[in-house]
């Protein structure tokens, strides 16, 4: 998996690619925690490009939001996943983005 | 359909119903402890009560509420089941069979109704075991319901180290999803924020609502590699928990069993004007994707009850039997046409006209078949009310007595079934009063006290054999031929074992020493010989002292349209039903013997005498026996040779019944019509052998 973001303003976009799975869950994590240290007050998540996910990579989304909550931060879903089996993962496993996350214009 | 049509239909069904009740009452009185046999009786008392209104028949809708009620008590486990309760049960169903028919059902209805309040009302041992036993398995549907859908909810609750095992979560929900409708909703609340995550961990759980055909069982199964690091709990949801009958529950209700909500929060919310949801959500009692998934569950509940009424709807017919025999009717002429087409075909010699005629010929015969298997029902209808028989014989006899039935899915057409019914009723009868010996009897000699009589069923060919069988004393020889002399029914000096057995198929033979009112009055065997006659079926006898005795009923599976052999005698064509034919010989010089008044030929070792079907059916013998040949068919179990000019050939045919004076004549049993368009008469090879040129043989 890789995580990339660039930072506009109050804006950090961040960008998941490629397959989000259990096999690279923890250097993930550790991606994420990186960012805490950058203080942009809006986070939004461009998940088009992901091309593989399993249940690790939803919980890793729900903990990283609990912590920007935490935070004061807000997280919202920019771009939702291009390919369709993220989006049917995510129905299996009861994973709907709308219910957690803000979703962005770009993605309606 | 007119309303009248709808009755009759009821009618009908609720004698299936009532069919129903008692093989579950008896069922119950053998297995108290399976509650789901209560259900059972239970549903059949309900759709009896419900019907019954609808149509009118007030009555039997009050009387069937009274037992309906004692049966929710004991469902519920406030009454224990136990014979007292099994016999109100069975009086009841007959108490409703008399109130389907007359307004009033005599003094047996009032009492029973007091003794059902009495019962009601008598403290009976609550036993918390038999509610704990019972409860649970209310819900649970039977073995045929699991062809309609269900809803099931779903909990999974993984050990946090589950991936750890190997587990791949996704096929596991994967699979679920393939068993029918599927939603799934996650539950995030123990999820920690991202420092305290170790990301392979799970920390998630899920409620599951499927709906699905599958049984719970096969549900379980897919977690059967997962049990020991998941706590898996499945419920069907469908169903009522308080009658066990399909009902879609209220949102507020979804949320209080999925315990999103406390039944206090229930009732402040519903006291808004305002919908359910909404003021949930607004009042912050609610996320909105709690009320989500409930509502997404409450949709699948309803869509799979419309589901389960479309198929219970689409699974069967009920078809006024008149319409049937029409269209069979309609079928037999259809066939009779095309066999006269393939023969003009034939004569003109087109091979067009005679490919077409052909194809008719393939098209004709697939209608017809299935056709044929549109009357064709099971066995079991008509079977279960003999388990009641033999509970009521046992009682009134004061033997113990076991029905065993076996193969009670055979199909058989529904015209024979009932015709059929009688004449079982006799020989069960027979079987029990004469046939099993008193325990006392049976302990002495080494038997077991309770005597089994066997109801066997199976298709052997185009014919439905029903072999019923018991282990009692078997038939008295000596009996039935001492009576059967006296009677001047037989010869003194007859030795023929199966003349002397084929007695007690004699009009008002008897051996017994009194009438017992269940049997001994000579009026049932005979009956029974006739009745399978006329279903053109045989009887086959045979006992063995101290075993037993076993009749076999070899029945044709349709009356309609039969295998027959067709004969010429005389220049005119005649149908022998082709199932009692065993062979065909030429009457040669070399196996003639006997003299002109009795003829006789010897074959294969046997002496088989001869009716001469050109004398019997002309009145004149035939000028010459050259070319004649003779049909072996069998009759009281033994060989009747049946000589006629010529035998055509093999041929199915249609069978058009007689009016009612031409059913006088015995020696014919119907008429078909040949391909050329002629009619042939189908002759009653029993009858036939009973004529005085028959009995010169």
């Amino acid at each position: 998996m890789k995580v990339s973001f660039t930072e506009t303003g109050t804006e950090l976009k961040l960008i998941f690619q490629g397959e989000c799975t259990v096999e690279g869950a923890e250097a993930a994590r550790s991606d994420l925690m990186g960012l805490f240290a950058l203080n942009a007050p809006l986070l939004v998540l461009d998940l088009s490009l992901l091309t593989k996910v399993d249940v690790t990579f939803f919980q890793l989304l729900l903990a990283f939001r609990r912590s920007l909550l935490d935070q004061g931060k807000e997280l919202l879903v920019l771009k939702l996943p291009a390919d369709h089996r993220v989006i049917t993962t995510g129905e299996l496993l009861g994973f709907y983005f709308d219910h957690y996350f803000p979703v962005g214009e770009e993605s309606l | 359909m007119k309303f009248d049509d709808h009755k009759d239909l009821f009618l009908e069904e609720a004698r299936e119903l009532l069919g129903n009740l008692e093989t579950a009452l008896m069922e119950l009185e053998e297995h108290p402890e399976r509650s789901s046999l209560i259900n059972d009786v239970f549903r059949a008392l309900h759709t009896i009560k419900g019907s019954g209104a609808m149509f009118g028949f007030d009555n039997v809708a009050q009387f069937t509420h009274s037992v309906e009620g004692l049966f929710d008590e004991i469902r519920k486990g406030l009454i224990s089941i136990n014979p007292e309760i099994i016999n109100i049960g069975l009086r009841s169903a007959d108490c409703i069979r008399l109130l389907l028919e007359t307004t009033d059902a005599g003094e047996d209805q009032v009492l029973l109704l007091k003794e059902i309040a009495a019962l009601e009302q008598k403290p009976y041992a609550f036993s918390p075991e038999t509610l704990e036993k019972a409860l649970p398995q209310i819900s649970k549907s039977s073995p045929e319901e699991h062809q309609l859908p269900h809803v099931f909810r779903i909990s999974v609750k993984p050990d946090p180290l589950i991936l750890h095992r190997g587990v791949k979560l996704e096929a596991l929900f994967q699979e679920l999803q393939e068993m029918g409708l599927y939603h799934c909703s996650l539950e995030t609340s123990e999820v920690p924020d991202l420092v305290n995550l170790n990301p392979s961990d799970i920390n998630l759980h899920w409620n599951l609502t499927i709906s699905t055909v599958q049984s719970e069982q096969a549900i379980r199964s897919v977690f059967m590699f997962v049990e020991d690091y998941a706590q898996i709990t499945i419920e069907n949801i469908d169903l009522d928990a308080q009658n066990g009958e399909p009902s879609i529950p209220k949102v507020g209700e979804v949320l209080l069993r999925r315990g999103m909500l406390k039944e206090h929060e229930i009732q402040t919310i519903r006291q808004e004007q305002r919908p359910f949801g909404e003021v949930a959500v607004a009042s912050g009692l609610l996320q909105q994707k709690d009320l989500d998934a409930a509502l997404a569950e409450q949709e699948i509940v309803k869509s799979t009850s419309v589901e389960r009424e479309v198929r219970q709807e689409s699974t069967s017919i009920r078809v006024r039997k008149e319409k049937l025999d029409f269209l069979i009717d309609a079928v037999g002429e259809l066939v009779i046409l095309q066999a006269r087409l393939q023969q003009e075909a034939k004569k003109a010699g087109i091979s067009q006209f005679e490919g077409i005629s052909e194809n008719l010929a393939r098209l004709s015969a697939t209608l017809r078949d299935s056709t044929m298997s549109i009357r064709m029902v099971p066995l079991e209808e008509s079977f279960s009310g003999f388990q009641r028989l033999v509970r009521d014989l046992s009682k009134q006899l004061k033997k113990d007595l076991f029905l065993e039935i076996h193969g009670a899915s055979t199909e058989l057409d529904k015209n024979i079934i009932e015709s059929l019914k009688d004449p079982l009723v006799h020989i069960i009868r027979n079987s029990a009063d004469h046939g099993i010996e008193p325990a006392e009897v049976r302990s002495k000699n080494g038997k077991p006290k309770t005597g089994t009589i066997s109801i066997t069923a199976s298709q052997v060919g185009s014919n439905v054999e029903i072999e019923i069988r018991d282990d009692g004393a078997g038939l008295n020889l000596d009996r039935i031929k001492a009576r059967a002399v006296e009677k001047k029914l037989l010869d003194p000096t007859e030795t023929d074992v199966n003349k002397i057995m084929g007695m007690i198929f004699a009009p008002g033979f008897s051996t017994a020493e009194k009438t017992t009112g269940v049997s001994g009055r000579g009026v049932g065997m005979d009956v029974v010989k006739t009745n399978i006659e006329k279903l053109r079926g045989e009887i086959a006898l045979s006992s063995e002292p101290g075993k037993g005795t076993r009749i076999v009923l070899s029945i044709p599976l349709t009356l309609v349209i039969v295998d027959g052999l067709l004969v010429k005698v005389a220049g005119v064509d005649y149908v022998l039903t082709l199932s009692l034919v065993q062979e065909c010989v030429d009457f040669t010089q070399d196996i003639q013997g006997g003299n002109k008044n009795h003829r006789i030929i010897h074959l294969r070792g046997k002496t088989i005498p001869v009716v001469d079907l050109h004398h019997l059916l002309t009145g004149t013998p035939a000028d010459s026996d050259q070319d004649c040949r003779l049909v072996i068919t069998n009759i009281d179990n033994s060989p009747v040779a049946l000589k006629v000019d010529s035998v055509t050939g093999k041929q199915q045919v249609v069978i058009k019944p007689f009016t009612m004076a031409l059913r006088q004549i015995p020696l014919v049993s119907g008429a078909t019509i040949l391909g050329d368009g002629s009619v042939a008469l189908i002759l009653n090879t029993n009858e036939l052998v009973k004529t005085k040129e028959g009995a010169q043989r």
